[in-house]
């Protein structure tokens, strides 16, 4: 079920711009991956990518608020895209 | 007298929901500001008479979370556990409910007795949000309160549910549920708790210590002493992991979102679609890839300019007013008596006091600054911009403005690490500023250059002395994070807070509040200290007569050289002299300590020049005098240990406060000067070589 979810998933970074994502998994210790989820970020939620510089910054927009994901956290956080 | 009735409330809540105006509000004028112990979260406590009771506020430091992660969570969950106020108001944006009511099942968790401060209510009508309140209170089990906390709405109908709450006996909280597998494992481990009599436990509530155990809280696993329940629980985290896929806290993080949903759904209609568009707008601007930074560089020029052009006004008026009180004190002096308490209270006190003093219009307009960027949302979008150059010297983007506010003078600029969330990021911000070359360095440089360097020199040198600053601040800082403040550096993982007007009250308490810190406590350090190096450059005095002989200038002279402080300078001279200083500049530096612009005040003294520093004529008298003694080297060498060594003790004492302890600022002093004594060894000795050998 593992290897399944992870090929259909890819790491938030390639996310461009202006698609929304739903989590899959996130491959973090525990303090990052709370940090996230007291965010809103964990797995099953969805959320839009505000802004993509390809730098491995991005801004996303998640229940109603603007979250920065930095360099670090958004390689590890895998997606699926939304229709 | 009848004793009023005492209620004990916190405020918890997510920053940028609004919580420092709801308290504000609560508290009016009576606050107290201090920090809480052992760490260097600021505790702000004030308190209100309503209805007969007396209710005691403490503000919780603004988290996301109580999942123990950082300090301020750790610091924030502590004060409910252990010290069990009454009531807890947490305040949440009521725009944006699916988010902050996250922290409050945290709240629930903890089976405290709870008021949700639904603050932000203007934004959330604006954006087409309708609550059902009775609902959505049974469903929360608490009474919720809806707020305009910046225009004042809503405060007796939260004072009124605070008393309410208080007064409840039974707990209304209902325990939160977590689906059937993670139940099982908890009543299992709580039951383990309960037979084995386990003390955290019997303190906090079985099924909350239960709870924490299983998603992993490091800090219970460790206060709980049980290897046989810790097994139990390593089990059941295993469990749930095949069963259900992922780790335990996050499935449980997941069920209270699951929860906190179903209750939205319930009880809240959207009457238009949420819409952000203008802030969506701005945000492209301010955060642009090219424009983001020029933008950000204007805003912060014309911070500097309000903090250290505006600030000179009054920072002059206080100069005159020190100056004048000094002489008002010689002037009405009874005749000869006691002399030297005449000295310590003119060269001591008022000195020293003024010293820390004028600086205060400089913090007032700076924090001014600051927290308008802050209370408009804006700093967490210059932390976005800033962090692309900054994550390279492994920092986040947030401690770019310390460090440019350092130029300026490194007081404020050690409070303004204040902004910084990671404690390591923040010392190594806080212990490295002192290399970014402040403004009281500027009269060394003044005085130096000129004397030593050629016009066309004396650009590019001075250039070369903030390059060197700043090169060695880059240095130093990827030291610290390799060794000392080694340690995961925190994913950059920030909010972008939705734009807001910042209100004029929330401005001045914030600027108020650090300024009188800063008095309080920077001032009892600095005026000990400055008492300590009074008496180190007065005493002991000369023998009666010994220099009559002599014109006043040259006494002056001959007695600084007679005291401690120039015996120091003259016992150092060995020390010193690898990097090319007499004892003349060792008794400046010492001098220098004080304050850097002291510098060249004691040099004139050394030099029987008297101490009118601001003379053009006494400096030009100096510089020729410099020359005839020193070479350009040496002239240079000067500077870079200026540059590079002990901060003035204003800085150390503000670093010893804002880092919590004496061991930073001590490192910190020593460290630098440690450095400061090897480079500019290293660069006069390479530089004599050279020049021996053209
Ligand atoms: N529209 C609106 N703005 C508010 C309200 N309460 C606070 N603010 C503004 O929100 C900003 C952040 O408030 P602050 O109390 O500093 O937030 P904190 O980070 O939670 O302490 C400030 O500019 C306040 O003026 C409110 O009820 N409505």
């Amino acid at each position: 079920m593992q290897t399944n979810k992870e090929t259909q998933s890819m790491p938030l970074i390639q996310v461009p711009a202006g698609k929304t994502v739903e989590v899959v998994f996130i491959d973090a210790g525990h303090g990052l991956k709370n940090r996230l989820a007291s965010m809103g970020v964990l797995s099953h939620s969805t959320f839009k990518v505000l802004r993509n510089e390809g730098a491995g910054r991005l801004i996303v927009g998640i229940k109603n608020s603007k979250v920065v994901i930095g360099r670090g956290a958004s390689g590890k956080i895998f997606v699926r895209e939304c229709e | 007298m009848e004793q009023k009735k005492e209620i004990r409330v916190a405020l918890a809540g997510n920053p940028n929901s609004g919580k420092t105006t709801v308290f504000n509000l609560l508290t009016g004028a009576r606050r107290h500001v201090g920090n809480y112990p052992g760490v260097t979260v600021e505790k702000v406590e004030g308190r209100r008479d309503y209805k007969g009771f007396l209710l005691r506020f403490v503000d919780l430091p603004g988290t996301y979370s109580l999942a123990a992660y950082s300090t301020e969570e750790l610091v924030a969950r502590h004060f409910i556990l252990d010290e069990k106020p009454d009531v807890v108001v947490d305040v949440l944006d009521a725009s944006n409910p699916e988010r902050h009511l996250y922290l409050a099942t945290q709240l629930m968790e903890m089976r405290t007795p709870l008021v949700l401060a639904f603050n932000m209510s203007d934004v959330a009508q604006s954006q087409g949000l309708e609550f059902d309140l009775k609902h959505l209170e049974g469903l929360l089990g608490s009474r919720i309160v809806p707020m305009v906390a910046s225009k004042g709405k809503g405060m007796n109908d939260l004072l009124d549910a605070v008393i309410e709450t208080a007064a409840d006996k039974t707990p209304i909280t209902p325990p939160m549920h977590y689906g059937k597998d993670i139940e099982a494992e908890l009543s299992r481990i709580e039951h383990l708790l309960i037979e084995s009599d386990c003390e955290v436990s019997a303190r906090y509530g079985s099924r909350w210590v239960a709870l924490k155990l299983l998603e992993g809280d490091a800090e219970l696993c460790s206060r709980v002493k049980h290897s046989d329940i810790l097994k139990v629980v390593e089990a059941a985290q295993v469990r749930l992991k095949t069963i259900l896929g992922d780790s335990a806290d996050i499935l449980i993080a997941d069920r209270r979102y699951g929860f906190i949903s179903g209750a939205c759904q319930e009880a809240i209609k959207h009457t238009v679609l949420a819409r952000h568009d203008i802030s969506d707008k701005v945000d492209l601007v301010l955060t642009h890839r090219w424009l983001g930074l020029p933008i950000f560089g204007v805003l912060m020029y014309l911070v500097f300019y309000l903090t250290f052009t505006l600030g000179e006004y009054p920072m002059g008026w206080l100069e005159t007013f020190f100056d004048w009180l000094g002489a008002a004190t010689v002037a009405v002096w009874p005749g000869e008596n006691l002399l030297w308490l005449q000295s310590l209270l003119v060269d001591g006190v008022i000195a020293g006091v003024g010293g820390v003093v004028v600086f205060l219009p400089n913090i007032l307009f700076l924090f001014l600054g600051i927290a308008v960027l802050e209370d408009t949302g804006y700093m967490a979008r210059a932390a976005f911009i800033m962090d692309r150059i900054m994550h390279k010297i492994g920092l986040h983007g947030k401690s770019f403005i310390p460090m440019l506010i350092g130029f300026g003078c490194s007081i404020p600029a050690i409070m303004a690490t204040r902004i910084l969330e990671n404690r390591r990021n923040r010392l190594a911000t806080m212990l490295v500023i002192p290399l970014m070359s402040c403004g009281a360095r500027i009269p060394i440089y003044a005085l130096l250059i000129p004397a030593f360097f050629p016009p066309h020199w004396r650009g590019p040198v001075m250039w070369l002395i903030y390059i060197i600053g700043i090169v060695a601040a880059i240095l130093c800082i990827n030291l610290l994070r390799r060794s000392l403040l080694k340690g995961e550096s925190v994913p950059f993982v920030m909010e972008l807070p939705p734009y807001r007007m910042p209100t004029w009250k929330g401005l001045s308490i914030h600027m108020w509040d650090r300024g009188w810190m800063y008095l309080r406590k920077a001032g009892t350090i600095i005026l000990s200290l400055s008492i300590v190096l009074w008496f180190l450059m007065s005493f002991p005095t000369p023998p009666e007569g010994r220099f009559d002989h002599l014109t006043p200038e040259e006494q002056y002279a001959a007695g600084l050289k007679y005291s401690i402080a120039g015996r120091i300078g003259k016992a150092m001279e060995p020390v010193i002299r690898p990097m090319g200083f007499d004892w003349k500049i060792g008794t400046a530096l010492i001098g220098a300590t004080m304050a850097k612009e002291v510098f060249v005040t004691q040099l004139s003294i050394v030099y029987s020049l008297g101490d009118e520093e601001e003379d053009e004529e006494t400096l030009s008298l100096l510089r020729q005098r410099l020359r005839a003694d020193y070479s350009s080297l040496q002239g240079f060498c000067i500077m870079l240990f200026c540059l590079l060594s002990t901060p003035c003790i204003a800085t150390v004492a503000i670093t010893r406060k804002e880092s919590g302890k004496w061991r930073w600022a001590l490192f910190q002093f020593f460290g630098l000067t440690a450095m400061a004594y090897v480079v500019t060894t290293a660069v006069f000795q390479i530089g004599s070589l050279v020049q021996s050998l053209i």
